[in-house]
């Protein structure tokens, strides 16, 4: 018997990931105009991206609703000792406060602890991964939550937009929008802090964006874990990955921004997340 | 039709309600003693058709909700989640009547709570949900329910609802819910009727939502009333309706409070387009005295509409002695103009909204604006580049450069003014760095000097700055920004002259690159050429060019055109920098 974690769609992990660790994931629905989706079941990035960039309806995310967290719970709490459930920022989405409400409907057998991540995208990730790595040792719940709330204060994710048009629509700028501005060109990178989507750099181009970013790791290393996400740009992900790839032991993953998240970074966008090590 | 009372809840569709009556009945306990009506009670099949009319309503409305949305993220779907976790609703309501006789109210209302788990969408559906769990926890084992189980029903979906958020907020669909349980209850111990109850719940969920606006400053601020709030109150109006037996269809509610929504444009791109336009202009609070005027008292409405031509997200309140104005509009002294023919003005602010100003402030110096720890102080001379140091988020641009350097006092005024603790000056000159040290020195406050020589490094300081940062990080961050920046200007000798190896003539152009002299001739675009080839500016590298005041927009933009065609693989961008004596200066990075 062991702790199932549990993430939502906008966790971004890649399914390799999800399968290795055996992580479960609800996913939000995200909706152009009359039509729903859900996220990563019956939409893909690849067709998200398509008509995203088709541009007739800006999409739109809905939370899990109750329920679904319910059934989900109920069906993985068969055989587990508990469930850590690991959501994205609740100052962003209503999605953590319903998994809250479905934890306490659902009947399972064994405890369920939702957690606030105050993240996204692989920031989500990374905490379940190290949430999984723990539990696969045999850990105990409070074990675990204790490891998932150091990696919180471990994570870093900063992200090189080509445009805050989609941040905006999607309502989700926050203090980003102080990176708003018309009279000279720039590229907007934004960090998620806190909880909530702050403005970082305003570099003139794409390429010192990325060599920003590039900054940004260096600055924050030693690091455990390293990843590389990206929208529309697998090859420059590469690139990246590849110049990264000094810093980390392990492998940095590259992972993709999902149609839940994609929603709000858009085409073009490339990230990193790090989870810092202990010892810094 | 309007959101009016309904003529005459008795007439026209008893068949459809059943009166179940008199003594026995567990319905009656509530009754006030000595009142004793016949209760008029509702069976399951039209408390299906009630939800039916009720999700039809809200349907119709679905893009004004969408527009209201506002809070708690403005992503303006709070309609269409809404309406499709009531379809559902609907939908399970309308299956479960037709079973026959587990058709009750009871059961018909744990169908809707159980699909409503399910099927909620987004933040609105999953508060919808626990309110219908309420309403089925009220309506437990009935058959038909009456005043006094409307009132318990609707108290139980409080509960729910409220229990349904972490950290609940009142000025939301919950204080709309809360509003309407209330009044169900006070509607029941009256002995009303359930028509009779509902339209007065209706009613006070009107007053409730128009309240919102006063209670979250969100709303407030965007001229709004609460998305969800009025998507509760479409709810019970479509119950309503129905129960007085009138159609819903083509029934148009009007969004209580006087926030105006066009139907065609939404309110919710409205407010966006006006951020991406940096139109939000200056957030305007005016008070007026109106005692001593002619007329005492103005009508509010009137005052309303009068600041609503010169004004958006407009709000007045007041009463016989005070009138308070709030709007948000790109000329304030309009308004205070207006705001003094009322009365006497005791106080007054314009705040500037925009995080993106353009092409305002020609004056002397730019006003306050939000700001996070840290606020800019930066010389700049020209309209264009005035505008640019503002739009990069800089509190305050001193009218100031080569030839008008200002004084020591300008610096520490502007220091002073400035918001924060923290102040980090951008002289953007060399004549002008020792009067910004000597300022910060008499400054009580922590001030920052990043000694910026020309306005191209004050622009890409300007880039680096993160007002969630704190002073020494933002310092660090623009000194390494202004390091990668190679400055350039083109202007005329004034003087013959030889310089670093170049001899110029009186009314010559000249190119200047970080300080030394590279480039002299008759023709403009010749020096241009020369300066950016000793430059050596190459492929990837970003130049920025800032059209000064001696040259036409005609002439630069056919001047960057040809630049573009001349140095393959530099990209260029031209700004209107509106400088004084300079052709041009580039940024070259």
């Amino acid at each position: 018997m062991t702790v199932k974690i549990v993430v939502d769609s906008l966790a971004d992990l890649p399914a390799e990931e999800v399968e290795r660790y055996g992580i479960e994931v609800i996913p939000l629905t995200v909706r152009f105009g009359d039509t729903e989706f859900k996220d990563g079941v019956d939409l893909t990035a690849d067709e998200f991206y398509r008509r995203l960039e088709a541009g007739d309806d800006y999409p739109a995310t809905a939370v899990p609703s109750i329920g679904e967290f319910v059934e989900l719970y109920e069906r993985v709490g068969q055989g587990a000792s508990g469930i850590i459930s690991i959501h994205v920022s609740s100052k962003v989405s209503g999605t953590y406060n319903a998994a809250v409400q479905g934890a306490r409907e659902a009947n399972v057998g064994c405890p369920i602890e939702a957690v606030d991540s105050l993240q996204a995208s692989m920031g989500i990730g990374l905490m379940a991964m190290v949430a999984s790595r723990v539990a696969a040792t045999g850990a105990d719940l409070p074990t675990i939550l204790s490891q998932v709330a150091s990696a919180s204060s471990r994570v870093k994710c900063t992200t090189l937009l080509d445009t805050l048009e989609y941040l905006q629509k999607g309502g989700r700028i926050g203090k980003a929008q102080a990176l708003l501005g018309t009279l000279l060109s720039f590229k907007p990178m934004i960090e998620v802090t806190d909880g909530l989507v702050h403005p970082f750099a305003r570099p003139r181009s794409r390429k010192k964006g990325v060599a920003k970013l590039i900054e940004r790791v260096r600055e924050l290393a030693p690091v455990d874990q390293l990843v590389v996400l990206h929208s529309t740009t697998p090859q420059e992900a590469n690139a990246l990955k590849a110049q990264l790839a000094d810093l980390t032991e392990i492998e940095p993953i590259v992972a993709r921004y999902g149609p839940g998240l994609g929603t709000y970074v858009g085409p073009g966008a490339l990230g990193v997340g790090v989870l810092r090590s202990e010892t810094n | 039709m309007s959101d009016s009372p309904i003529k005459n809840p008795s007439s026209g569709h008893e068949a459809a309600l059943s009166a179940e009556a008199g003594p026995g009945s567990q319905h009656t306990d509530n009754s006030p003693p000595g009142i004793r009506v016949p209760e008029t009670r509702v069976n399951g099949q039209r408390l299906a058709d009630m939800v039916g009319a009720a999700s039809d309503l809200l349907e119709s409305h679905s893009h004004i909700v969408n527009a209201l949305n506002v809070f708690p993220v403005p992503d303006g779907d709070t309609g269409t989640n809404m309406s499709l976790t009531m379809r559902a609703v609907a939908a399970a309501a309308r299956e479960q009547a037709s079973t026959g006789p587990e058709g009750g109210v009871g059961d018909v209302a744990r169908a809707m709570a159980r699909r409503a788990l399910m099927e909620a969408r987004g933040n609105s559906g999953v508060i919808l949900s626990q309110f219908f769990r309420g309403i089925s926890e009220g309506f437990d084992g009935l058959t038909s329910f009456g005043p006094a189980d409307l009132a318990k029903a609707l108290t139980a979906a409080t509960e729910r609802s409220y229990g349904g958020v972490g950290e609940p907020v009142e000025g939301t669909m919950l204080t709309v819910i809360a509003a309407a349980a209330d009044q169900a209850r006070v509607s029941a111990s009256a002995g009303m009727t359930v028509p009779d109850a509902l339209e007065a719940v209706c009613e006070r969920a009107r007053e409730t939502v128009a309240a919102t606006q006063a209670m979250l400053p969100v709303l407030a601020e965007a001229g709004v009333v609460d998305a969800g709030g009025f998507g509760v109150q479409l709810i019970l109006r479509g119950m309503t309706l129905q129960l007085a037996g009138e159609q819903v269809e083509g029934v148009e509610v009007p969004v209580p409070g006087g926030a105006v929504v066009d139907s065609n444009v939404a309110l919710r791109s409205a407010f966006l387009d006006q951020a991406d336009h940096g139109g939000f202009g200056f957030c305007t609070q005016i008070l007026v005295d109106v005692t001593g005027a002619e007329v005492a008292g103005p009508d509010l409405g009137d005052v309303r509409l009068a600041v609503g031509r010169l004004a958006s997200s407009v709000v007045v309140v007041g009463d016989a002695e005070l009138v308070k104005i709030h709007a948000h509009t790109a000329e304030p002294d309009e308004l205070i103009a207006y705001a003094e023919s009322l009365g006497l003005v005791i106080d007054s602010s314009a705040q500037d909204m925009d995080e993106q100003e353009t092409a305002f402030s020609a004056g002397h110096r730019t006003v306050t604006r939000t700001v996070g720890n840290i606020s800019l102080v930066a010389m700049a001379s020209g309209n264009g580049l005035i505008a640019l140091f503002t739009d990069l988020g800089t509190f305050e641009v001193i009218d100031g450069g080569r030839t008008k350097n200002p004084s020591v006092k300008d610096i520490a005024e502007a220091i002073e003014r400035a918001p924060t603790r923290d102040v980090i000056v951008l002289p953007n000159d060399n004549n002008v760095v020792p009067a910004a040290r000597q300022a910060a020195d008499l400054s009580g406050k922590n001030v920052g000097i990043v000694p910026t020589v020309s306005i191209q490094q004050g622009v890409a300081a300007a880039l680096a700055l993160n007002s969630e940062a704190d002073l020494d990080s933002n310092t660090a961050a623009m000194v390494s920004a202004v390091a990668a920046v190679r400055s350039g200007e083109v202007t005329i000798a004034s003087r013959d002259v030889t310089l670093d190896g170049i001899t110029t003539v009186t009314g010559a152009f000249i190119g200047i690159l970080d300080g030394t002299l590279v480039a002299s001739g008759p023709g403009l675009s010749a020096v241009l050429d020369g300066l950016i080839r000793e430059s050596g500016a190459g492929d990837d590298d970003l130049i920025t060019l800032f059209r000064g005041k001696p040259v036409a927009e005609p002439d630069a933009a056919r001047e960057m055109a040809r630049l573009v065609d001349q140095f393959d693989g530099v990209e260029f961008e031209l700004v209107d920098g509106g400088q004084p004596h300079y052709h041009y200066l580039l940024s070259i990075e």
